[in-house]
């Protein structure tokens, strides 16, 4: 790359050596553990746990992970306004950020730091850097492609435009909307997304500012199957066959040249992000019977409400007047299951979050929706429209996110996040 | 901000106990890194006859050393070239008795190993001959004698005292209008005054209690904004900007001029710590982005972006000092510095326009706010080499 015009990590990774890292150690260490260490350096006795989970999720390839990839269990997204001067900055900006995920998601050894400068990583994973199943999914904004910012009006992906305000949004006054670039952090623990989002921030100084971020947390199986939601209720039972490429390929890639795509688009997916916060306090004051008719599933089992088990396909032809299944049951309305809405459906892959109180000292609890798919006015656009007014919209209240781009994959040690968008 | 002397860095006499610690840490270190990441480190003992004995030859790339201490006094090691002219990786400090990791990563050519013991020799190893080639070497730097930041130090004591004579016109000046009553034009002179000290940036450390009777934050005295032994700038700007009458407001302007008055006496001999000085040029402006650009510091003048560019140019001035011996070590730096300065400085401009008064940190637009965070964060990213860069390594 270029020397940055901007000061890009200047005496950043690329002059950095690779070799076992000195400084940022952990502090606290006492006689007991030198003895310790002392005692395992002499006898080979048990090596000290550094590489978290032991997954390391490819980072190359047609597209990005952190789209098909199973939800992990911790995940940060955050937005960013770029504030790159120009073309050339951004071209270093998206070079930077292909090094530092690449390196993020490979993991080894923190690379030395040199003699004039701080520590080269925070230190906050050890010295040797588990790569802990991190996956970094990079997205871009509408506003990037606008006018007087860096010529790419062209080139935005064709459904790409700033988030709408639905009918039950409470987005009127909230500061965590839109962005110019969006990145989805996902790893097997939060301090390996904290740690990846730090290092990412530092080397990328001057170059982004981070404009809204909020965590989530997958929660383990409850007893068993889809996970649930911070409404007691299993959430993402009916997502498309990730393992089929033919149902990947139809749902959520898009292909450059088609539908009015550039070519440049080839393999990369919409991101939808939406804060909706849920308002538990009123949820569980409401009865069982009542929650169930609103989701249209049994809580315990997950099951809908004329099957047995989660797995159970809901009958809608059967039950044509809504007798097992209400006609404005969130599952009902969100996938009516029939031929014309099939090519609707999207990728799910929220998260709960929970951060806090508001000013009442009420729970904020809620759900960071994720979800991806080819072309978002087809397919989230068309379900959020078939949900507007469903009775759980007073349980719920959405209050911030953006629609990104999702970029196509890095497909080669030479190759960058953004390469085709930035193409000569 | 008496906070500030929190940041200050542990030289030698806070040294010993992190090389204790550090002792520990190093040893597990090793075992990490031999279990993660290839081979044992080279053990190398040094004593009082020999620098270590390390290897005739090594392959160019990454190196790691386990140095032991086997002297009675403590010990820097560095790698050198086997002139000294550069200096690639160190232990800062490592007792008797105790081991720490010391890695580097080395293109082809000669170095040594150098020991520089606390009580005046200083020994070098034999040769290593390093060849092949390897990617992301390091460079090394010229390492600097703490005799040579004297002539900065005495340049930037020259600063401080030509300017402290306008801080006490200007406190002067601002004492006289409350003293006449008159707290519209007080409300217009403080800020020139305030701005004063300010600009002298890398002084505060330097002014010992003066600076916290100066431009004393309240935030940690017990009663706050209502304490009674809050005095100075901030003092003053509180008292101001949420109406109190003139004769509350003034034993605090004179308490200013007495204190300035008492600062330019004691100045003279106050000591400069000259290592103080490359630290300073750093944190000056991580103190501007903690209180300045967030706002927190403002006492209801709304002018804490005039502040934030007062100590860009104090920072200005302090780097133009050490400018040559930055330049000798990297020589691109500087113009970088001196780039992320002015392109803040600029932006700071185009905040201000044309209007009399600054906007207060919490009124800016996004974009603006933004654009300022960003500029700010990537020159910080740079400044932070500065006191390493120009830590003295006396004998390496």
């Amino acid at each position: 790359m270029s020397e940055p015009q901007l000061s890009l990590g200047r005496r950043g990774f690329l002059q950095r050596a690779t070799a076992g890292v000195v400084g940022a150690a952990a502090l606290g260490a006492t006689a007991a553990d030198t003895a310790r260490a002392a005692t395992a350096a002499t006898s080979s006795g048990p090596v000290p746990t550094t590489t978290g989970s032991g997954r390391v999720i490819a980072f190359e390839g047609p597209h990005q992970s952190g789209i098909l990839t199973p939800p992990q269990a911790a995940a940060t997204f955050v937005s960013f306004d770029v504030i790159a001067p120009d073309r050339a900055a951004l071209r270093d900006l998206f070079a930077v950020l292909t090094d530092r995920v690449r390196r993020l998601t490979a993991g080894g050894p923190a690379p030395a730091t040199d003699l004039a400068s701080a520590p080269s990583d925070s230190g906050t994973l050890g010295p040797v850097l588990p790569a802990d199943g991190l996956t970094v999914t990079v997205g871009v904004g509408a506003s990037l492609f606008d006018e007087q910012r860096y010529g790419l009006g062209a080139r935005r992906p064709a459904k790409l435009t700033a988030m709408p305000v639905f009918a039950d949004d409470d987005m009127a006054h909230s500061t965590e909307l839109h962005g110019d670039l969006s990145l989805q952090l996902c790893a097997d623990s939060r301090d390996t997304v904290a740690h990846a989002l730090r290092d990412i921030a530092k080397h990328t100084r001057g170059a982004i500012q981070a404009r809204w971020k909020i965590d989530g947390t997958h929660s383990a199986p409850r007893p068993s199957g889809a996970p649930r939601n911070h409404l007691g209720f299993k959430d993402g039972i009916a997502n498309p066959d990730t393992t089929s490429g033919a149902v990947t390929d139809a749902l959520v890639w898009t292909h450059g040249g088609r539908d009015g795509e550039p070519a440049w688009t080839e393999g990369g997916s919409y991101q939808v992000i939406r804060i909706i916060r849920m308002l538990v306090e009123f949820w569980d004051r409401v009865s069982l019977d009542e929650q169930e008719r609103m989701i249209g599933r049994r809580r315990d089992s997950g099951a809908p409400l004329d099957g047995s088990a989660e797995t159970d396909i809901p009958g809608y032809q059967a039950d044509p007047a809504g007798l097992f299944i209400p006609m404005d049951a969130h599952i009902r309305l969100a996938n009516p299951r029939t031929k014309a809405t099939a090519s609707q459906q999207i990728l799910r892959r929220g998260y709960n979050y929970e951060r806090g109180l508001d000013t009442d000292g009420n729970l904020d609890l809620g759900l960071v929706f994720c979800c991806y798919q080819q072309d978002v006015s087809r397919q989230f656009a068309a379900v959020q429209a078939r949900l507007a007014g469903e009775p759980l919209v007073d349980y719920i209240s959405p209050t911030g996110g953006g629609y990104f781009f999702a970029l196509p994959g890095v497909r080669g040690p030479h190759d960058s996040f953004a390469s085709g968008l930035l193409a000569e | 901000m008496t906070a500030r002397a929190r940041f200050r860095r542990p030289l030698l006499a806070g040294a010993l106990a992190l090389a204790v610690a550090g002792g520990a840490v190093g040893l597990t270190l090793a075992l990490d890194g031999s279990a993660a990441a290839g081979p044992a480190p080279l053990a190398v003992t040094v004593d009082k006859h020999a620098c270590g004995a390390p290897p005739a030859r090594l392959p160019a790339g990454p190196v790691d050393f386990e140095v032991r201490d086997a002297a009675t006094t403590f010990v820097s090691v560095y790698v050198t070239d086997p002139t000294g002219a550069r200096a690639y990786a160190e232990i800062r400090w490592l007792g008797p008795n105790h081991s720490l990791p010391l890695s580097a990563s080395l293109a082809a050519g000669r170095y040594a190993l150098r020991c520089v013991f606390s009580d005046g020799p200083v020994l070098t190893s034999s040769t290593v001959a390093v060849s092949g080639s390897a990617t992301d070497t390091e460079t090394g730097y010229r390492p600097m004698n703490s005799t040579e930041l004297e002539q900065p130090v005495t340049a930037y004591r020259a600063y401080v005292a030509a300017a402290l004579p306008h801080l006490l016109d200007a406190a002067r000046t601002l004492d006289a209008d409350v003293a006449r009553g008159d707290l519209a034009a007080a409300r217009t002179d403080w800020l020139p005054a305030h701005l004063a000290y300010e600009r002298l940036g890398a002084a505060y450390n330097s002014f010992g209690d003066f600076d916290g009777d100066i431009d004393g934050r309240p935030d940690g005295l017990p009663d706050g904004v209502d304490d009674h032994g809050w005095t100075g700038f901030l003092a003053i700007e509180h008292a101001l900007w949420h109406g109190a009458p003139a004769d509350r407001v003034r034993p605090l302007t004179q308490k200013l001029v007495a204190d300035v008055n008492g600062l330019i006496a004691d100045f003279p001999s106050e000591d400069i710590d000259s290592e103080d000085l490359p630290l300073r040029a750093h944190e000056i402006l991580e103190n501007a982005l903690q209180f300045q650009l967030t706002g927190q510091e403002d006492q209801g003048s709304g002018t804490t972006l005039a502040t934030l560019d007062a100590n860009a140019q104090g920072t200005q001035e302090v780097v133009s000092l050490l400018a040559p011996l930055v330049r000798e070590r990297d020589p691109g730096l500087v113009e970088t510095l001196d780039q992320g300065l002015a392109t803040l400085r600029g932006q700071l401009a185009a905040a201000h326009g044309s209007a009399a008064d600054w906007p207060a940190a919490a009124s800016l637009d996004r974009a603006t706010r933004e654009r300022l965070d960003g500029t700010l964060g990537a020159l910080l990213e740079q400044l932070a080499a500065l006191p390493n860069l120009l830590s003295p390594r006396n004998g390496a």
